[in-house]
């Protein structure tokens, strides 16, 4: 019997065939105790005898938490890594301060999204170097980028999940530099920074 | 009945948890996004509360926020005008959004900014321009 190991030039979206790491483990247990927690949920709405089951499902639901909070740190060290340290470390900082504040807010069991700090690293990756975007959370946990320079330029990216954007683009009207353009759409993660840019040329500013 | 639109010279007040702010301490779109079962961005209505002077106005809506949220270390209160946030967002987009009393039986002064799922992150980061001043929630 052979075992075929293939090495993924394009790393970024899921072909099936990637060699488990750690962090998809830790996805794929959090999948499993999710969807044991709302089948065992369901069947019990249908017989009223919860006692006994109604602690699994609080246990399988604590797992699943622990296994996304696994995952969360798990991604916030890869994408640490995924940069030089000027770059990788205060986005780091911020994300796990991020973090903090979530679960103070909303309490313990808030977390940043998983989906959408995978997507995070697929974007760092693809952007090379650039002054470090201002960071916040939407109410979804999602991550929301944001560069700002002066009154008139700004770019924002709404990381959706691994795949999928949505961006804010103002900058100043090439032809009348006192009015703004302003652009708003959707792209994939992998794209976003060349669709906006051939818009409004953000990299020659983020990248200053 | 349909509700009250806030007139064009007040001023509203919006609840941003740190989360929402930007390591600069400034108000990111991310703050006016809506939760996914809200119908409208809550705000209170400044002017509703009939206090002295802002500073009156803003104690009073924290004394509301922290009735009703847990008020985070680093959140602040955003204060914006009817009048600019409805023309700036009208001038810059291609959307209309509305101002509407939304009163609570606890919350008299509660309101809302609507119409903003049309565009949201767009309308979210127009509305965050026209933030007049942030004051902290604690």
């Amino acid at each position: 019997m052979t075992s075929a190991s293939f090495v993924i030039d394009d790393p970024q979206w899921s072909t099936g065939d990637e060699t488990l790491n750690r962090n998809k483990i830790a996805r794929l247990f959090a999948d499993m105790f999710q969807a044991k927690s709302v089948e065992s949920a369901s069947e019990h709405s249908l017989f009223q005898d919860v006692s006994a089951e109604a602690v699994q499902d609080q246990e399988m639901g604590e797992l699943s938490r622990q296994w996304r909070s696994q995952e969360v740190l798990d991604l916030l060290e890869q994408i640490g890594q995924s940069h030089a340290s000027t770059v990788g470390e205060p986005i780091v900082d911020r994300l796990h301060c991020l973090r903090d504040m979530v679960k103070e807010e909303e309490g313990p069991e808030a977390e940043i999204s998983p989906d959408s700090l995978r997507g995070l690293l697929v974007f760092l990756r693809l952007a090379g170097d650039y002054h470090p975007p201002q960071i916040s959370l939407t109410p979804e946990g999602d991550v929301y980028l944001r560069w700002k320079a002066g009154k008139e330029r700004l770019f924002s990216v709404h990381i959706q999940n691994d795949k999928l954007v949505r961006f804010v683009a103002f900058c100043p009207n090439p032809r009348h530099p006192d009015i703004t353009d302003r652009f708003s759409g959707t792209a994939t993660v992998d794209t976003v920074l060349y669709t906006v840019d051939k818009a409004c040329s953000v990299l020659e500013w983020i990248r200053e | 009945m349909t509700n009250r639109h806030l007139p064009l010279s007040h001023h509203i007040a919006r609840y941003c948890p740190g989360s929402r702010l930007t390591q600069d301490g400034e108000v990111s779109g991310a703050a006016f996004y809506l939760r996914p079962e809200e119908r409208f961005v809550s705000v209170e209505w400044l002017e509703y509360l009939q206090q002295p002077d802002r500073n009156s106005e803003i104690q009073k809506v924290l004394e509301i926020f922290s009735s009703k949220l847990k008020l985070g270390s680093s959140a602040k209160i955003a204060i914006l005008n009817v009048g600019n946030l409805c023309r700036h967002v009208r001038t810059y987009s291609m959307y209309s959004i509305r101002v509407l009393h939304e009163p609570e039986d606890d919350d008299p002064a509660h309101s809302g900014i609507h119409d903003t799922v049309q565009d949201e992150m767009l309308i979210s980061e127009l509305i965050a321009e026209k933030v007049s001043a942030l004051h902290p929630a604690h």
